[in-house]
């Protein structure tokens, strides 16, 4: 059934303005979202009458969903908007693209909502306990804290498998992502994510479905929802329902497995719960040390009491599938305590394995002590329990493929041991082949330890070492700490040049200026390190946009190919942090506005089919430059013009530069949508972007041009704590005036003076007239050289404006770091900072708008 | 229930001389005594406000408690004295500097030795002072020093607000 396709123009209409509503919906925007409500309610019924169940379901929760976000009665209305927006885009591939609705998923959130809208929908498991993980806090507190680097790959992954290039790297690179965080979720008894990503596993096994991005963004998204509620963050969402998968036949349970009855007493259940977590969390523990220690005798007691132990508990509360588990490891155990059996990595993944398992029936007992309903019987018990037996019975030889295995790491086994120089380049060579030719695909370390070219401890060793890659990256610190030091390092850096200062008046010897300039190369090295720290590449926000836009094309069914370039550029954290907002905005303005919204204008106006958006990062001259590049429509000058005639902000008769009409967009309210152009204004938001950037002593530019694009260029300092600095002096005082926003200081001739209307003075520069100030009567100064042609004149710059300033003398240039003045003394109109100075007195730094305002309010 | 107010009032005092008159100053609040040094003026901001110094590395402003209570101000001498003391401000503990003519010497007060303050007459605002203390036949008037910071931010709004 194509629905489609027969007659119904006005649902597809209907959605199509639901799905342009949604993008633009805010939670607080109540009328926006009434209306949405009313139209939801609408194509509920056309559902409904049309036979689609599953998409009138979806609907109707949708629609709840909205009901409950204009109520509050939902915590996350942004998040809800989020679920209802994927929502939409699922009808809209059933509206729209003509796609079967069985073929369509709908945000998995909505189920809670609702009844499961078909009847093979399996029951859900209710959502974890928090207080399951919370054994071990720390390491959970852990695994959250890298969590957030791991979702960016993924959902980096995923929107490169949407590209045919990329595909299949991207793919094999996101399972193993997910392969990894279902491990450790598996570990830290998430079993709902672990469950997701298994599925998702298992959804990038087969050929990949058209949907399949959709859908493992929304697994993305369920994830990231679930880490923050881990975190404390917001609520925990409700678990992911079963994803669209390829229609594979559940594998026949084997008839004997026996299955956990919760017939025991609770309580003495609820301490077994506990008990058999610390038990399985030491035996893990134990596991590692044997991994690299095999001879450690008192690791395998230790692993075969807990075994023991969990075994003789469960036996007693009749949790015969544990029992059984428990003792077949037991008996494995056993084994390797009598040496009957040695330890090989093979036999310590059994274990894992069983302790993982055990854990998760662990889990299922607790969830069925508080639902009541009995526990599921896992399916890979039966298995799990053959491999144990046959492992104890030294199979060895026999591949066992073991579940968990396909992780490709960093640094191939094989380099490390020829590094090693363990085995021959041609060694690993034939393991290789050997290893391609089994169709168990063994490991390559096993290969090569049967083969005998290798001992199984420099296998260990290697595997060490291809680990270690990933713990060497990053050591984490406190963000305190790393500004105490950045700080500390500032302070040796004045003191450093004090000294040196010091030592250019007196008589100092050769050897004393040596080990000074010594010092001075040191402090100049540690500075630039302190710098560093802090600084973070602009990757993951970058990342966030590429989503942004995927997101906004999806909605409003604009073609867009999205350009990242640059995205390792490095930044001040402080920066990259508060970046981010004003990101969205522009984006979504590029997006949104800046994209002709019919392919055909953009057809006629001799561009491809396809928006261009361009996110880009460079340095230049010691800033960095973030640059958002569209090909659409342009900025419309003569329209901005107008308005801004209209309003009252360029007086008539006025001529503005195009960069003072392209600034008007910044202005708080400026964009009343459609007096722009056709469609709606560019701005909106752009006072909030202004607002950002200029917190960040940053500056935005914009080059645009009618009909080809726009590009908007912000300008950003490296960092936050150090600026480049003028220093001069008035009287007897001295300023720092930020590099930044100097253009040219010269000394004034009396031919470029002149005076306006008998008081302001005027100074000409390049054929223009730039007004000028003096800076000792705005700060009332004493003893500042009154004769401008004796004086120095500082062409400054703020937001398109410039004046001069006229100070008595350039004293030199330096970077400064950057301190508050205290808040008893609070804000000062005209100074932004203090700076200590090299001969340790305190120099003010100026704000440059903030003179120029007093400057101007003081005539 | 007056003599209890007065009891935790007692203890040590750190006190200098104003205009030939004996401050007190309650010690915990005091963190270091430094000599006078150069001070940077911070232009827009109210006469007592000094300007601001460098405390090794940490930059702190500096009033003029000459200024601060209305008497004319003194050249510096050698004697003239910077007391770094820490009060609440609105949000945290501030660090700042008060410039002193002198520093005499830390003593301990009695409650018994401290008054109530004694009323001046509307016009003089006493909300500042503790109370007053006798010390081997001298007064000692001993300051809040919160109050007389945290007076001095109002001050700057005032100010501030008189030059829009």
């Amino acid at each position: 059934m194509t629905p489609g396709n027969d007659g119904n123009g006005w649902i597809q209409a209907s959605v199509e303005e639901l799905a342009g509503l949604i993008v633009q919906a805010e939670p607080s925007n109540l009328r926006l979202l009434a209306d949405m409500h009313g139209r939801m309610e609408k194509i509920e019924e056309w559902a409904a009458t049309e036979g689609l169940r599953a998409a009138a379901d979806a609907i109707k929760a949708t629609a709840r969903l909205i009901e409950g976000i204009i109520l509050e009665e939902v915590p996350d209305g942004q998040a809800a908007l989020d679920v209802a927006g994927r929502a939409v885009t699922s009808l809209q591939a059933i509206v729209l693209a003509g796609r079967s609705p069985d073929e369509v998923t709908f945000p998995a959130e909505l189920l809670g909502a609702n009844e499961p809208p078909t009847a093979e929908t399996p029951a859900e498991k209710p959502p974890i306990k928090i207080d399951a993980p919370a054994d071990d806090a720390t390491i959970l507190a852990d695994f959250l804290a890298r969590q957030d680097s791991v979702l960016e790959d993924i959902e980096k992954c995923i929107l490169d498998i949407e590209s045919p290039e990329k595909c299949e790297p991207a793919a094999a690179a996101l399972k193993r992502l997910l392969h990894t965080l279902k491990g450790e979720a598996g570990m830290l008894g998430l079993a709902n994510v672990e469950k997701t990503c298994h599925e998702s596993e298992d959804l990038l096994g087969g050929p990949l479905p058209d949907h399949a991005a959709d859908t493992l963004l929304a697994v993305k998204d369920y994830l990231a929802k679930t880490f923050a509620a881990l975190a404390g963050k917001g609520p925990m969402p409700a678990p992911m329902g079963p994803l669209a998968k390829p229609a594979e036949p559940a594998p026949a349970p084997a008839p004997a497995i026996p299955t956990n009855s919760i017939e025991g007493d609770p309580a003495l259940l609820g301490e077994f719960i506990t008990e058999s977590r610390e038990h399985l969390e030491a035996a893990d523990m134990h596991l590692l040390t044997l991994e690299t220690d095999p001879s450690n005798e008192e690791s395998v007691h230790s692993v075969f009491r807990a075994f023991h132990t969990i075994k003789g508990v469960a036996g007693l509360l009749g949790l015969s599938q544990i029992g059984t588990l428990a003792h077949e490891a037991e008996s494995l155990l056993d084994k390797i305590r009598k040496h009957e059996l040695a330890i090989n990595s093979q036999v310590i993944d059994v274990i894992f394995e069983t302790t993982d398992a055990l854990k998760r029936q662990v889990n299922g007992v607790q969830e069925s002590l508080e639902s009541g309903a009995s526990a599921p019987a896992d399916p890979a018990v039966p298995a799990l329990l053959d491999m144990i037996r046959r492992t104890a019975q030294g199979a060895n030889e026999e591949k066992i493929s073991v579940p968990k295995n396909n992780t490709v790491p960093h640094r191939r086994l094989g380099e490390i041991l020829i590094e090693q120089g363990s085995v021959s380049t041609e060694d690993v060579n034939d393991a290789l082949q050997k290893q391609n030719s089994d169709p168990g695909r063994p490991k390559l370390g096993h290969v090569l330890v049967e083969e005998g070219k290798v001992a199984p401890k420099e296998v260990v060793n290697a595997l060490r070492a291809q680990n270690s890659v990933q713990v060497k990256e990053t050591v984490k610190v406190d963000a305190d700490r790393l500004d105490r030091l950045v700080e500390m390092i500032g302070e040796l850096v004045i003191a450093e040049s004090m000294v040196s200062q010091t030592s250019k008046q007196g008589q100092m010897g050769a050897g004393f200026l040596r080990h000074l300039n010594e010092l001075d190369k040191i402090t100049r090295e540690l500075q630039q390190m302190g710098t560093s720290l802090r600084m973070v590449p602009l990757r993951a926000t970058f990342q966030k946009m590429a989503r942004l836009v995927r997101d906004l094309s999806k909605k409003s069914g604009k073609q867009v190919e999205f350009v990242m370039a640059g995205e390792d550029t490095e930044l001040d954290k402080t920066v990259v942090d508060r970046i981010g907002d004003p990101l969205v905005h522009m984006v979504r303005n590029a997006v949104d506005h800046g994209l002709e919204s019919d392919p055909a204008d953009r057809v006629r106006a001799g561009k491809s089919e396809c928006g261009r958006v361009e996110l880009r990062a460079f340095h230049k001259g010691g800033n960095i430059y973030i640059e958002i590049e569209d090909d659409g429509r342009g900025l419309d000058r003569e329209a901005i013009l107008a308005k801004g005639r209209e309003r009252g902000l360029i007086a008539e008769g006025e001529t503005p530069s195009d960069r003072e009409i392209y600034n008007l967009i910044f202005q708080p309210g400026f964009s009343t949508a459609k007096k722009i152009t056709d469609v709606s204004g560019r701005g909106v938001g752009m006072d909030v972007v202004k607002r950002n950037i200029d917190s960040l002593r940053g500056q935005v530019e914009i080059r645009t041009e009618i009909g080809k694009g726009s590009v908007f260029s912000i300008r950003l300092p490296l960092t936050l704590a150090i600026i480049d600095g003028m220093v001069v002096r008035v009287g007897c005082e001295r300023y720092i005036i930020p590099t930044l926003s100097v253009l040219i200081s010269i000394r004034p001739e009396p031919a470029m003076l002149s005076t306006a209307l008998g008081k302001g003075q005027m100074l000409s520069h390049q054929g223009r007239q730039i007004p000028m100030f003096r800076l000792d009567e705005v700060f009332r100064v004493k003893g500042a050289e009154q004769d401008p042609t004796k004086a120095l004149a500082v062409v400054v710059e703020d937001d398109g404006k410039q004046v001069v300033l006229l100070v008595d003398e350039l004293l030199g240039q330096q970077q400064i770091v950057i301190k508050s003045l205290g808040e008893s003394v609070g804000h000062v109109p005209g100074v932004s900072g203090g700076a200590i100075m090299p001969d340790g007195k305190v120099g003010l730094i100026l704000d440059v708008g903030g003179v120029i305002r007093l400057a101007q309010a003081g005539k | 229930m007056e003599n209890a107010a007065l009891l935790s009032k007692a203890g040590k005092y750190l006190t200098f001389e104003l205009k030939g008159e004996i401050y007190g100053l309650e010690i915990l609040k005091v963190q270091e005594i430094i000599g006078m040094m150069n001070v940077t003026r911070v232009p827009k901001t109210p006469e007592f406000i000094r300007g601001v110094i460098n405390l090794r590395g940490k930059v702190i402003p500096v009033i003029d408690l000459r200024l601060k209570f209305g008497m004319e101000s003194k050249e510096d001498t050698d004697r003239t004295c910077i007391i770094v003391v820490q009060f609440k401000g609105a949000a945290s503990v501030m660090t700042m500097g008060i410039i002193v003519d002198e520093v005499k010497e830390v003593i301990n007060i009695e409650s018994d030795h401290i008054e109530e303050t004694p009323a001046f007459g509307a016009d003089t605002n006493t909300d500042f002072i503790l109370g007053v203390g006798k010390v081997a036949q001298k007064v000692v008037m001993l300051l809040d020093m919160d109050r007389v910071l945290s007076l001095g931010e109002e001050a700057i709004v005032e100010q501030a607000a008189s030059q829009e």
